[in-house]
């Protein structure tokens, strides 16, 4: 956690509001389907604070867990913000905070790591989501 | 064959340890071909292959890279060679012989895909547990001490095994993610023994494979593929540095050649697709010759044209060009350098329509070269015609052209009718506005226009055919192609109020209609797309997009989805996805958008393009009016200019 905006990853209501305006592109995941950011740092060190977003029935719910590691995350993708990256999405909070994910993915401010197969994700619902960040679902073939 | 001097450095015979290359060109095991059987032998499919390859006129050729290992850890692709058993070895040595018989060296890849691997089962291997970046793989688990020794034996046995098949020697790969790789990097290599930590002990794997190799090779040459940048280092991967230091590694380990490669597959940038111009990887190739003088250097990445090539190795960049993709778009290029009939080349133009294929479990094809992977296929040979006949296309677009150069190649009288001013039909306003490189798709055009010329094709340009032009010239010809292409469909927009404010998106792009500043376009599939990008970036209009499926780039080759997703993220175009058009007009787009509400887009200009329909109307005009009757590309479906190409090709080796 060292290094970063503690309020920008305790800010569970902002991040709330913005998964339920995007609300179409996370409709098609099934119940428990969940997306999962992590520092950098925690990443590295193999434990410390996850944000997830979860499917419920309700639609999403935005909580933080337990880190553990990338074989013990429990997410469907999970997200790795550089220093500052995800302060720099909370600033767009209410604007194209997503759109803006999707040039760090591009820049490499932020990096997905993909947990489960791809059966698994096209089948809970994640394509819509990955696709709409840029995200060559079956290859990147660059 | 008339010699040019003009590439002497490329084609002169170069001295590599005990072998005698004839030239400089090093045919490059660039990805696999998924040709073969689901267990690892060969196909008479792949052999046809490698008898192309065999003959492109190489100095030396690699076969593509085999897994290892029975389990099939290694193993990236369904239908990948193997090469873990002596079963395996006729099929092999059938390719050894090809490659002898044509006058190369030939040289097999061992491929353990690593952290692509195990694509049977379930999981792959690694040297640490690190998610992939991308959804095609499978979950990676942590390679033990063990099983490392065992991988390592199991390299150097298919080395073995290759050089029984009579191969002169191997090549292993630290390409793009695959296992040695993921050893070498430390974006994925994050153990905590000898095999992990230091550059040094990074490199341990890479070492222990180069020794034991080298072991049951004896004086056999090693190739070993390396990162000049992995394009990772901003995910926590090599920097440019550490990849050098490796290659020192190898180099002090006695690897007979390095080829330097760049980028892995799950790197956030390009590196050989066309959006990266030639050569801009050059200097990668440079810094490795300048570290390492002593150690032969082959080099090719986004390298496609020989005439650069010849260049690099005379400025001392590197010794070998390493060459692929442009052989698989035309396995004639090396004998058309060398006769200075560069014109008349299929050049790759970087679609990456091979890779994509892959990326969906497919067999690799070719944009340009339809015969690729068809080679044993009666219906993809060009045979002298039986009958010539008088073949009219009508349509001198990708698919008529194709067809027309195909028809007279076998002997066909061919005359090819095109309404416009000049050749190329929708490709050409397409490609003039492609923000990738527009000079790829241009190459297309040209190579059409060149080989019109060198076959003596006559096109009569601004001539519309018609009933009345036909019955003008009944009994002319015995065969019409019909190859128009196809059309926006308008009537999937309402009829629009204001008279001039909506334009067709073909016009626009072939400079038919100019825009006003505020242009809304009405379709987010590759034509709309691409038009939208260049009129921001090249006119600096402002543009809005307007699609009714979910997505933007639907119709968009997997290869170039992510690049125009990201084109209009960088170009800040607003998009409405989900959205229905209800009225055209009143100085701007009446739409609902997917949230259901009503939404006004002002433009001075409304570009249409929806889907397209095809210009089909000729099918029942000429029906009566000629002996046979075909049609190709477009004007049969409308897709892109894959089908196009392929279309035109059959078409023209079957009638």
């Amino acid at each position: 956690m060292s290094g970063r905006g503690e309020s920008t990853w305790s800010d569970l209501d902002g991040w709330h509001s913005l998964l339920a305006r995007e609300h179409r592109l996370f409709e098609p995941m099934v119940e428990g389907a969940r997306v999962g950011i992590v520092a950098r740092a925690d990443a590295d060190a193999g434990h410390g604070d996850l944000l997830a977003w979860s499917r419920t029935r309700d639609g999403m719910r935005v909580e933080r867990r337990p880190f553990h590691g990338f074989a013990d995350c429990d997410v469907g993708v999970l997200f790795v913000a550089q220093d500052g990256a995800l302060e720099a999405l909370h600033a767009r909070i209410d604007d194209n905070a997503l759109g803006a994910m999707k040039l760090q993915l591009r820049d490499g401010s932020m990096l997905l790591y993909v947990i489960a197969p791809k059966k698994q994700l096209l089948d809970d619902g994640y394509e819509d989501f990955l696709e709409a960040l840029g995200l060559a679902f079956l290859g990147a073939c660059r | 064959m008339a010699q040019t001097t003009t590439l002497k450095r490329l084609f002169e015979p170069a001295s590599w340890g005990k072998l005698q290359s004839r030239n400089r060109i090093k045919y490059g095991a660039c990805c696999v071909s998924n040709y073969n059987n689901r267990d690892g032998t060969i196909t008479i499919r792949e052999l046809g292959r490698t008898q192309v390859i065999a003959k492109t006129g190489c100095g030396i050729i690699t076969n593509q890279g085999a897994y290892p290992d029975p389990l099939g850890e290694g193993k990236a692709y369904f239908r990948q060679v193997a090469l873990h058993d002596d079963r395996f070895l006729p099929e092999f040595e059938k390719i050894a012989g090809y490659i002898h018989d044509a006058g190369a060296i030939a040289i097999q890849q061992i491929l353990h895909a690593g952290r692509y691997g195990g694509i049977d089962l379930g999981y792959c291997i690694q040297p640490s547990i690190v998610p992939q970046t991308l959804p095609h793989f499978r979950p990676p688990r942590e390679i033990t001490k063990e099983q490392i020794k065992v991988t390592i034996q199991q390299h150097a046995d298919a080395a073995r095994r290759a050089l029984k098949a009579g191969f002169d020697g191997t090549e292993v790969t630290s390409f793009m993610g695959y296992l040695l790789a993921t050893f070498n990097s430390k974006f994925t290599n994050r153990r905590t023994d000898e095999y992990g930590g230091s550059v040094r002990n990074r490199g341990r794997f890479m070492c222990e494979l180069i020794d034991a190799i080298k072991q049951v090779q004896g004086d056999a040459p090693l190739v070993v593929r390396l990162n000049g940048n992995e394009l990772m280092d901003r995910w926590g991967g090599n920097t440019e540095d550490e990849c050098f230091e490796l290659m020192e590694l190898a180099a002090e380990h006695g690897v007979d050649m390095i080829s330097v490669t760049v980028g892995w597959q799950e790197a956030p940038e390009s590196s050989i697709g066309r959006d990266i111009s030639p050569g801009y990887w050059n200097r990668l190739a440079a810094r490795a010759k300048k570290l390492l003088p002593d150690t032969p250097i082959a080099f090719g990445n986004r390298l496609p044209d020989p005439r650069m090539a010849e260049k690099c190795i005379e400025d001392g960049e590197f010794d070998f060009w390493e060459v692929c993709r442009p052989l698989l778009a035309d396995p004639d290029l090396i004998r058309k350098a060398q006769a200075g009939r560069m014109g008349e080349v299929k050049r790759c133009i970087g679609s990456l329509n091979c890779l994509s294929r892959l990326f969906r479990d497919l067999p690799y094809t070719c944009t340009v070269n339809p015969q690729l992977g068809h080679e044993y296929d009666p219906a993809y040979q060009i045979t002298p015609a039986l009958a010539p006949k008088k073949i009219m296309v009508i349509g001198a677009g990708p698919a008529g052209m194709e067809c027309a150069i195909t028809a007279k190649r076998r002997g066909h009288d061919v005359v090819v009718f095109e309404r416009a001013s000049a050749i190329g039909g929708s490709l050409a306003g397409y490609a003039k506005n492609d923000l990738a490189n527009s000079d790829d798709l241009l190459s297309v055009v040209d190579y059409y226009r060149n080989m019109a010329e060198a076959l003596n094709i006559e096109i009569r340009l601004n001539t519309t055919i018609d009933t009345k032009k036909m019955r003008g010239m009944l009994h002319e010809f015995d065969v019409a192609v019909v190859a128009t292409g196809a059309r926006i469909d308008g009537m999937l927009l309402p009829e629009p109020t204001q008279p001039g404010l909506l334009v067709d998106a073909l016009d626009v792009a072939g400079d038919h209609s100019r825009t006003g500043q505020r242009v809304v376009v009405l379709g987010g599939g590759k034509i709309g797309l691409t038009l939208a990008e260049s009129l921001k970036h090249n006119y600096g209009r402002e543009v809005t997009v307007v699609d009714s499926e979910k997505r933007i780039a639907g119709d968009v080759m997997p290869s170039f989805k992510w690049r125009h997703t990201a084109w209009i993220e960088e170009l800040g175009i607003p998009t409405r996805t989900s959205a229905k058009v209800l009225a055209i007009g009143d100085g701007g787009v009446k739409i609902r958008n997917a949230e259901g509400a009503e939404e006004f887009l002002p433009a001075d200009t409304v570009i249409a393009a929806v889907a397209r329909r095809p210009n089909q109307e000729l099918f029942h005009e000429l029906e009566w009016m000629i002996d046979e009757l075909h049609g190709c590309g477009d004007s049969l479906v409308p897709r892109g200019l894959t089908q196009a190409i392929h279309d035109g090709f059959r078409l023209g080796a079957r009638i």
